[in-house]
């Protein structure tokens, strides 16, 4: 379909004689929230970092904007990470780099913009995000709700159309779990697409358009909010 | 005879493999850096002037301090053998240790010390760096990691190396060349002098200078892949810097010799 922003296409992934996921094929049309659901070790990470195009797959092929990920040469693969963002499980901030470095990397590094124009943006992400005052730490001084707030703020400080989040609001407390979900309003408004795994019900329950559940690497279903309706809540709780 | 034949035999393409391997790892870190398309070039100079910093400029120190022990006590030793040598033998024995500093000596040492020093961090570093998926990180903000962590990191490297053994060897022979004016003003240091500096030519410079590069380019890469190779290795990042010290060392001696010997000729 025109606009699917991802298409997996019978995607398998296999490592240490493991197969991790098995024949996958799916879409996620453009504009969407996509929550991938399941139990631990189902594989939904791995499918996240094969659709962000951080993986190869073992058999099948992903698409990314009508691009093949497989085929694609490295400078289109960085063009299309260009316009993505990535919230890591475990926020993978930069060790050595301040707070402030690891949220302007990205901008410094792709040139997007004077050094001027990026320390204006990144202070104001900063304020959006209650960094400020954690600007010049490393991210081993901060604790783990200001790390993961670092990380999204990185991941977003390029408006990205397409953004992956693996655990956005896990150990999270009630008053950032709320940045989180503003920040998730205002870039759903600009059309970003959206594929975030979750523990918390509630946060599916407000954002999902799509939902996928998926079990020992396989997907077994691949919902839509519409088609779901006023069982969408149920499900989610079954499954999360 | 044949298990053995063929256990050298796979021994030796594994060694050609992992040696180009760290050829096309050097080529491609520095096509991608000139390609049109990278970007981020800033970034990466200032990536390989912090690099030049701690490997050069705060090696200085230890450098001199061994450049001057080596200078001395192997000048006091060779002078001391000196004094029962024939005149003949005696011109020649502060010009033949001064060699060896300049020609071996010097470039192994700093090599060694550089390995011990900045080897092991950089490997632990990459290994870190890979077990904390801050590589991912990298790639998912459109940041290439040949042109990011490996580029910077050998030409700081190489500038390092190159700069600690010109001053392992300015400190060397100043400390050998005193001894001898110390010993015997008129005679030992003139002539020790006078010697060294007619053998001094361009090409013996540049040999210095051929050798540090490829001791910074080696050291660099192979402490560089083992950081990247953790995953590999049960023991984690301790082990990768492990690999890197021990295969950094194999790498300096036989190179080393290599380059020695190609130079003589």
């Amino acid at each position: 379909m025109a606009n699917e922003i991802i298409q997996c296409q019978h995607v398998g992934f296999s490592a240490g004689g493991t197969t991790i996921l098995h024949d996958l094929h799916a879409a996620v049309p453009a504009g969407e929230v996509l929550f991938i659901a399941g139990k631990s070790g189902c594989g939904k990470s791995t499918i996240m970092r094969i659709m962000a195009g951080l993986n190869y797959p073992t058999s099948g092929d992903v698409l990314m904007r009508g691009l093949s990920l497989r085929k694609a040469f490295n400078h289109q693969l960085m063009a299309n990470h260009a316009q993505n963002g990535y919230v890591f499980q475990d926020n993978a901030l930069i060790s050595n780099l301040t707070i402030f470095d690891n949220i302007a990397l990205p901008l410094r590094y792709n040139e997007r913009g004077t050094e001027a124009e990026i320390r204006e943006q990144v202070d104001k992400i900063l304020e959006t995000f209650d960094l400020v005052d954690d600007r010049m730490n490393r991210p081993a001084a901060l604790s783990m709700g200001e790390m993961k707030m670092a990380a999204l703020a990185r991941a977003v400080i390029t408006k990205p159309t397409l953004l992956f989040m693996d655990e956005p609001i896990a150990s999270l407390d009630r008053v950032r779990v709320e940045m989180v979900k503003e920040e998730v309003r205002v870039l759903r408004q600009t059309g970003t697409t959206f594929v975030i795994i979750a523990h918390e019900a509630d946060f599916a329950d407000e954002f999902a358009t799509r939902i996928w559940y998926m079990d020992k690497g396989r997907l077994l279903n691949n919902w839509s909010a519409e088609e779901l309706g006023d069982r969408k809540r149920k499900v989610l709780e079954d499954i999360i | 005879m044949n298990e053995l034949l063929g256990s050298i035999g796979r021994r030796v393409i594994g060694v050609f493999s992992f040696y180009t391997g760290l050829i096309s790892l050097l080529y491609y870190s520095i096509a991608t850096h000139f390609s049109k398309r990278t970007r981020g070039k800033k970034i990466v100079y200032n990536i390989a002037i912090q690099q030049i910093y701690f490997t050069g400029v705060q090696a200085l120190g230890i450098i001199g301090l061994i450049a001057f022990a080596f200078g001395a006590i192997i000048g006091l030793v060779v002078f001391q053998i000196a004094v029962g040598l024939s005149p003949t033998a005696k011109d020649y024995a502060g010009f033949i240790m001064v060699m060896s500093l300049v020609d071996v000596l010097g470039p192994l040492i700093t090599a060694i010390i550089v390995i011990a020093r900045s080897g092991t961090a950089m490997a632990t570093e990459i290994a870190n760096m890979v077990v904390r998926n801050e590589m991912l990180a990298l790639e998912s903000m459109a940041i290439n990691t040949l042109n990011y962590i490996v580029l910077p990191r050998v030409v700081g490297m190489v500038v390092s190396i190159v700069c600690l053994v010109v001053f392992f060897c300015v400190v060397a022979v100043v400390t050998v060349m005193g001894l001898a004016w110390f010993v015997d003003p008129a005679n030992e240091f003139g002539k020790t002098a006078a010697l060294f500096f007619a053998e001094m030519d361009f090409f013996k410079v540049l040999g210095i200078v051929v050798k540090a590069v490829f001791f910074g380019c080696g050291i660099s890469l192979i402490c560089i892949i083992n950081g990247f190779k953790v995953l590999m290795y049960p023991g984690g990042a301790p082990v990768s810097g492990i690999r890197g010290v021990v295969g950094s060392l194999q790498y300096v001696v036989v190179v080393g010799g290599i380059l020695t010997v190609l130079f003589l000729l």
